[in-house]
């Protein structure tokens, strides 16, 4: 039966279209793909009328056309296909048929109202029709099943059925297909029903599909990809392509409004209008810009580009086929030819420096000349044979070519000199020609350099850019390693070849071929033989040059891969320490180092053998001309001076040889180097970085939608069951799961993290993945799961958000000459010129008016987190390190003051005990008391005091050192004893530590040394100075072994009399004395301002200071300068420096202090360790009173009452909505808990159910 | 205010009493002494204990604000011991305990504690002791309750 419609059918066959059209319609028929009596016209057809006949006609035109276009390759007769294969072309031709159909329909004839309002109110009780705004406006995107819906309609008419709602066409069938194959989808669609339009309605809706973001893509990438044996059809499919590209162009406005940005008008009359004329709706501006690829274009295009040029010279040839592949890399800025880039980018320089070649030629040229005349006229006489005595130097006459005249001008005389002048001046000539071709070639190598830098710089910043256009999970797939490698050293040799790409051809052939035509301008033979011998090495040498050029490859892989896997494993060092496998990846390592070093090895091999041949063929070339020259110049043939010039040009001939061979070999080296990194590069979906005009905020209320939104893992596991729901703006959506499951995938999503889900997200309508990144990033603010900080200060990472506004080039009078020269430098090179250090925040952006105010409001949006008193500890604790402003003094001294001030007042006399000067400070240990001062090197360190020439004489003139040895025995006898015996001495004896932080080893050492110690001898050095070191470290109220007092004190009080007043000249560095009225340098802000030590037995005493000390800086305006200090805090790579309230709170305020109008926020760690969640969900929640907020938690509880929750459970969702009566409500979650045990669980499913029905009748109205 | 003071005082509690002087003295050192006005609160309602509290001096009042809006208080006296059991058990507190009158306490940290307890047999008999004996009265007290009820 189908043979019918198989044998001899093709395009130019076509006489009666109809009959063609029946025949196929038969054969389709078949396949029960269309019923044939719809294509006989006249009697049965799409419609009664006969402008449906024509319909009929046309589709079955094109029909043929794509069976003409799949004939032309014979070697596929679908006789030769399988069952399969044919079954498939069948689904194809109907895809094919019905989207030509779709977009006929959009122009139907003769429709009439009642029959599409009839189909309009299906749709819409379906729920597949929403309403916006007010009224019964229509805002359906163009090319929607609108016209699937009135062919259907009509198809069912003609045969004379009543419309059931069935007839209507699901389109969304196809989304809500896991893998989105339009044949499979209209396979399953077939199989759903028996009816003989269902393959109508399938095929229609895989009509619809070629004209959104995914079909095409699926369509021609599925199928090439994954069965490559159908390449017979891509001619087939790339017609069908190329329509549904055609189709695109002319339905889609470019600005995807979808004709709503123009004026609303009531619904029906709008449809028709658009009907008409596809951009009705747009504005005027929207159809005068230029038709840009927006997402589906492009990606159909690429993907015919990846088909072109996969599968090589099948499709459209010609001009046809090199447009469409060059368009397949539109993506890229980067093109795929090296060559092509090289000469788009950097044109003018190229022919500039070719031109300096050019009027360089006449010298080399001239430089050549000379000795000849040198060696002929001067020396030999040459120019003094018949009797003449003097001869002209220096005589210069213009010709003037035939074409100009003919004329000539003797432009100077010259002068007359002997034979010696001769020689001198000729020999003077050839200096200055000398001299000249050198500054040529100066002047050209450097410009060749500046060029090939300025490439470089292009390259670099192309390939950074287009880095920064991948989707998100293509960012997160590339290992940073590899691509610093690739960005930083694999392009190098790029860069350095791009100034000799052109250039260094032009300049050594001009060379090369100057001195061959010099030679053979003097003997034929001569200059034949070096021409021989030159194409010999231009053939030989390249051809064994090839198997350098595959090591090469090899060779910048495996290097690229060495860098790769060191980054990994850097990355996870610590694990691979912790679990002993260093030596395990240090082999991996070796193994890599070991590969590399074979194929350097076999490359040096190869190329200084090539190397050592190069030279052998060029040194024979002299050979010859000794013996055949010499020989002529025996016979006269050849005279002594032109034998002389010829060698001597013979010099200049090998290298230019050798240089061209050499740039050979490094254009095939890095035409694959760069065809290497450009592949990486190359990435199919790209995101659009940029809005043009800036971005629009979104109106005040709207609607955000997921329709089937469903996300597999690279199994094909479900992450994310299909889910849909729709929210009003603005609104609260508490989203409840575990950690790890559904609840992330959906954050991710919203915060367009992750691009590879099916199913819509739409925002107003507008569809979240064909948002650019820019007008994504300002109007969704996402944190979630994976929380990065980046290495800076906490300010620096919470404003990063905010630094989106270029910055103003020409701030304020007159730029600098270097910055001028930087900027055009950037432009010159294609780099952003706007200078990283200006102020790029964006303050209108965001609603404040400058830097105080947005200071007020990181200020107020950390307090939302409640962390503010962890930014004021962290500004406390933060040291003061010089150099310090005259400003910052003042303020510390002043604040200390009021410390002083408040406890005083408070009456908590001893809660710090301050330094005063002739004061012994009890709280503080005797070192301290000795020295009263910071000390900021190492010089009087505890443990090596007494070892210390002046501290040791100060000591002695009190003689203290006795004493302090003392009570260091003392010290070492009770913490020995206490001590002893006990296992697990080390945790405690930390808590005891005297500061000078000795083992218990050497204590049990010294107090061994001490018991046998004889009170005769003095002790030895180094025992005396351990037992000194630990009594300096001696605290009273602290340690309380009763060793000091009062005398002890006073003599303590004068050793740091003389201590400060005898302090040596060089020693002034070393010690900072503490003054009330100075800033201790090297200590933190809180001692500072304590200017004392914390009384030990006031309980709680670290805590009270803390508050006493905030109250007194807030009360004395100084609390926002401790802010802004704490808020400069170094955060480390991923925050480690932090404490982690902070850690986890920074990426939130990231999200929140852009002011974005959909905040996706994951607040499930930082409650997790916050002592008061309620308080900050509350706060929260007023915070982002404006704005539409996904609140992601793990615990249900602490959503609050938010009346709109979608609750995950693993990968699966369900939709709760309000409107349920407060004891349900209770009932569910206490049905919730008995779901976790195993009983009750019928109960629970039962009650899910009923709550998934409610659900979602709630959530689609 | 010397550790020997502080060790004669410690040595005069029960709960001591039967220690060997190195480890008492080891007490004495890494404890904290603290001393608290008469009214100020040495624990908090659902505060995470760090260490336990030996009374030395004063007395220290326990106090409950039960549902029904009354206050129950119970007095301990120099020589008891508080916190313990939440230490042990690894519940917070549920109660405000407040010095009654001028205290001298010295706390012991946590680990000390437990070091403490495995370490020295007597102790650890004494800490149960006093655990068994503040069990007895709860039991009576409640026994009687009941009975009055």
């Amino acid at each position: 039966m189908p043979d019918m419609a198989l044998h001899g059918h093709d395009g130019n066959a076509v006489r009666d279209d109809l009959d063609q059209a029946v025949a196929i319609g038969t054969w389709l028929r078949a396949d029960h793909e269309i019923d044939p009596a719809l294509l006989r016209g006249g009697q049965v057809g799409m419609g009664r009328d006969p402008d449906s006949r024509r319909t009929g006609v046309e589709i079955a035109r094109v029909i043929l056309a794509g069976r003409a276009a799949f004939h032309r390759d014979e070697r596929a007769g679908l006789a030769g296909l399988g069952a399969v294969q044919h079954e498939r072309f069948a689904r194809k031709a109907a895809g094919r048929t019905l989207a030509a159909a779709d977009r006929i329909g959009r122009n139907p004839v003769g429709l009439d109202g009642d029959a599409e309002a009839a189909a309009i109110e299906a749709q819409r009780e379906e729920g597949r029709i929403v309403a916006h705004g007010a009224g019964d406006d229509l805002a359906l995107p163009l090319g929607d099943h609108i016209s699937a819906i009135i062919l259907g309609k009509r198809v069912v008419e003609a045969q004379g059925e009543a419309v059931p709602d069935s007839a209507v066409i699901r389109g969304e069938h196809l989304r809500a297909f896991p893998d989105l194959r339009p044949l499979a989808a209209c396979d399953r669609m077939r199989q759903a029903g028996g009816h003989g339009d269902q393959g109508q309605r399938a095929a229609a809706a895989i009509g619809r599909g070629l004209a959104e973001n995914h079909a095409p893509e699926a369509l021609l990438g599925i199928v090439l990809v994954e069965k490559p044996a159908l390449r017979s059809e891509i001619a087939l499919l790339e017609t069908v392509a190329q329509d549904a590209l055609r189709g695109i162009d002319a339905s889609l406005c470019p600005r995807r409004c979808n004709g709503r940005a123009g004026e609303a008008e009531g619904g029906h009359a709008k449809e028709r209008s658009r009907r008409d004329d596809p951009l009705h709706g747009c504005p005027e501006n929207h159809r005068s810009s230029h038709l840009r690829p927006r997402h589906g274009r492009s990606v159909a295009r690429i993907a015919l580009g990846c088909n072109l040029t996969t599968y090589g010279p099948l499709g459209p040839a010609g001009p046809v086929r090199a447009r469409v592949a060059g368009a397949s890399v539109q993506g890229c800025p980067l093109e795929s030819n090296l060559f092509r880039y090289i000469w788009q980018k950097s044109r003018a320089e190229q022919i500039i420096v070719l031109l300096i070649i050019l009027v360089s030629i006449p010298f080399n040229w001239a430089s050549f000349d000379v000795p000849k005349r040198i060696v002929n006229d001067a020396i030999q006489g040459g120019a003094f044979k018949n009797g003449k005595t003097t001869a002209t130097l220096l005589d210069f006459t213009l010709h003037m070519p035939s074409w100009l005249g003919g004329a000539s001008y003797k432009i100077s005389e010259g002068f007359q000199v002997g034979q010696y002048g001769l020689l001198i001046g000729l020999s003077l000539y050839f200096l200055v020609l000398v001299l000249i071709n050198g500054a040529f070639k100066y002047v050209i190598n450097v410009r060749k350099g500046i060029l090939g830098e300025r490439m470089l710089r292009r390259m670099r910043y192309d390939l950074f850019s287009q880095l920064m256009r991948f989707r998100p999970e293509e960012i997160r797939a590339v290992k940073p390693a590899e691509i610093a490698s690739m960005i930083k050293d694999e392009v190098e040799p790029v860069g350095g070849f791009v100034g000799d790409a052109f250039i260094q051809p032009v300049f050594l052939l001009s060379q090369a071929l100057t001195a061959l035509v010099f030679i053979m301008a003097q003997s034929f033979w001569l200059g034949s033989i070096a021409l021989l011998i030159v194409l010999a090495q231009a053939i030989i040498i390249p051809i064994l040059r090839r198997e350098q050029l595959r090591l090469g490859r090899e060779r910048q892989i495996a290097s690229r891969q060495l860098a790769g896997r060191i980054g990994e494993i850097v990355d996870a060092g610590p694990m691979i320490q912790g679990h002993g496998a260093t030596a395990y990846v240090q082999s991996d390592i070796a193994g890599r180092l070991g590969r590399l070093f074979d194929i350097r090895y076999a490359l040096y091999k190869r190329k200084f053998a090539v190397k050592f041949l190069n030279n052998l063929l060029a040194q024979i070339t002299p050979f010859f001309f000794y013996a055949i020259g010499g020989f002529f110049a025996l016979q006269g043939r050849l005279d002594i001076g032109q034998l002389v010039a010829v060698i001597a040009a013979y010099r200049d001939l090998p290298p230019p040889i050798k240089e061209l061979i050499d740039w050979d070999q490094q254009r095939n080296d890095v035409t694959i180097k760069y065809d290497q990194v450009i592949q990486q590069f190359n990435s199919d979906e790209t995101l659009v970085l940029e809005e043009e005009n800036g971005v629009k905020p979104l109106p005040e209320k709207g609607e955000i939608r997921l329709e089937s939104v469903q996300m597999l893992d690279n199994r094909g596991q479900p992450l994310l069951t299909p889910l849909s729901f729709s929210v009003q703006r603005p609104g609260m959506v508490a989203v409840v799961g575990p950690q790890g499951g559904g609840k992330d995938v959906l954050g991710r999503i919203l915060g367009r993290q992750a691009t590879s889900y099916t199913g819509r997200v739409l925002i107003d309508g507008e569809p979240l993945a064909s948002m650019s990144v820019e007008r994504a990033s300002h109007i969704i603010g996402y944190s979630g799961d994976e929380p990065e900080i980046i290495a800076g200060s906490m300010r620096d990472n919470i404003l990063l958000p905010l630094r989106r506004r270029r910055p103003d080039l020409k701030d304020g009078g007159a730029v600098s000459a270097p910055e001028h020269r930087r900027f055009l430098e950037a432009i010159r090179s294609g780099n952003s010129p706007f200078p990283f250090e200006a102020d790029w925040t964006d303050y209108a952006g965001v609603g404040v008016t400058d830097a105080t105010e947005l200071a007020q409001r990181i200020h107020e949006l950390l307090d939302v987190f409640g962390c503010t008193q962890e930014v004021y500890e962290l500004g406390l604790g933060g040291k003061v390190i010089p150099p310090v402003s005259e400003q910052a003094v003042e303020r510390i001294i002043t604040a200390r003051r009021v410390v002083a001030a408040e406890l005083a007042r408070i009456k908590q006399g001893d809660l710090i005990e301050p330094f005063v000067l002739d004061r012994y400070n009890r709280n503080a240990p005797i070192v301290e008391n000795l020295i009263f001062g910071t000390r900021t090197t190492s010089r009087f360190d505890s443990a090596t005091l007494l070892f210390e020439p002046y501290a040791h004489s100060i000591l002695k003139a009190e003689s203290l050192i006795e004493p302090l040895a003392e009570m260091g025995g003392r010290i070492v006898a009770t913490v020995v004893e206490i001590f002893a015996g006990l296992p697990q001495g080390h945790a405690l004896f930390e808590r005891y530590s005297f500061g000078a932080h000795f083992e218990f080893e050497r204590l049990n050492e010294l107090a061994d040394i001490l018991a046998k110690h004889d009170m005769r001898n003095p002790l030895d050095q180094e025992t005396e100075c351990d037992l000194v070191a630990l009594a300096l470290g001696y605290i009273e109220p602290k340690h309380r072994l009763n060793l000091i007092d009062a005398r002890l004190e006073r003599r303590i009080l004068r050793a740091r009399e003389s201590f400060r007043k005898h302090l040596p000249a060089d020693a002034v560095d070393d010690v900072d004395f503490y003054d009330p009225d100075k800033v201790m340098v090297g200590a933190s802000v809180r001692d500072n301002l304590m200017f004392g030590r914390i009384g030990y037995g006031v309980p709680d005493a670290v805590r009270k200071v803390g508050e006493i000390v905030l109250q007194a800086l807030s009360r004395s305006g100084l609390g926002e300068a401790l802010y802004r200090l704490g808020l400069d805090t170094e955060s480390g790579i991923r925050g480690r420096f932090l404490p982690v309230r902070l850690r986890q709170a920074i990426p939130l305020v990231q999200a929140l202090v852009k002011a974005p109008q959909i905040a996706v926020l994951d607040i499930s760690a930082l409650l997790a360790i916050s002592d008061d969640p309620e308080t900050i969900v509350t706060r929260l929640h007023a915070c982002c009173a404006g704005m539409t907020l996904f609140l992601l938690v793990g615990d249900a509880n602490l959503a609050g009452d938010i009346p709109l929750r979608v609750v995950f459970h693993g990968a699966t969702a369900t939709v709760e909505a309000s409107g349920m009566p407060q004891a349900a409500n209770d009932r569910v979650s206490r049905f919730e808990d008995a779901g976790r045990d195993d009983a009750g669980r019928e109960d629970t499913e039962r009650e899910i159910t009923k709550r998934e029905n409610a659900g979602r009748m709630e959530a689609r109205s | 205010m010397s550790l020997e003071n502080d060790i004669g005082c410690l040595r005069g509690l029960p709960l001591f009493r039967d220690m060997p002087a190195s480890r008492l003295k080891l007490v004495a050192l890494m404890g904290e002494r603290l001393l608290f006005e008469p009214g100020a609160i040495l624990i908090h309602p659902q505060e995470k204990l760090e260490g336990v509290y030996v009374i030395m001096e004063g007395e220290v009042e326990i106090a409950h604000l039960g549902d029904n809006g009354d206050e129950r208080r119970f007095v301990k006296d120099a020589g008891s011991i508080t916190g313990d059991v939440s230490l042990l058990s690894g519940k917070p507190f549920s109660t405000t305990i407040s010095a009654k009158s001028r205290v001298l306490a010295l706390r012991i940290p946590k680990d000390l504690f437990f070091e403490l307890l495995q370490t020295v047999p007597e102790f650890s008999l004494a800490v149960c002791r006093d655990l068994a004996d503040r069990v007895h009265r709860l039991a009576s007290a409640l026994l009687h309750e009941h009975e009055t009820v």
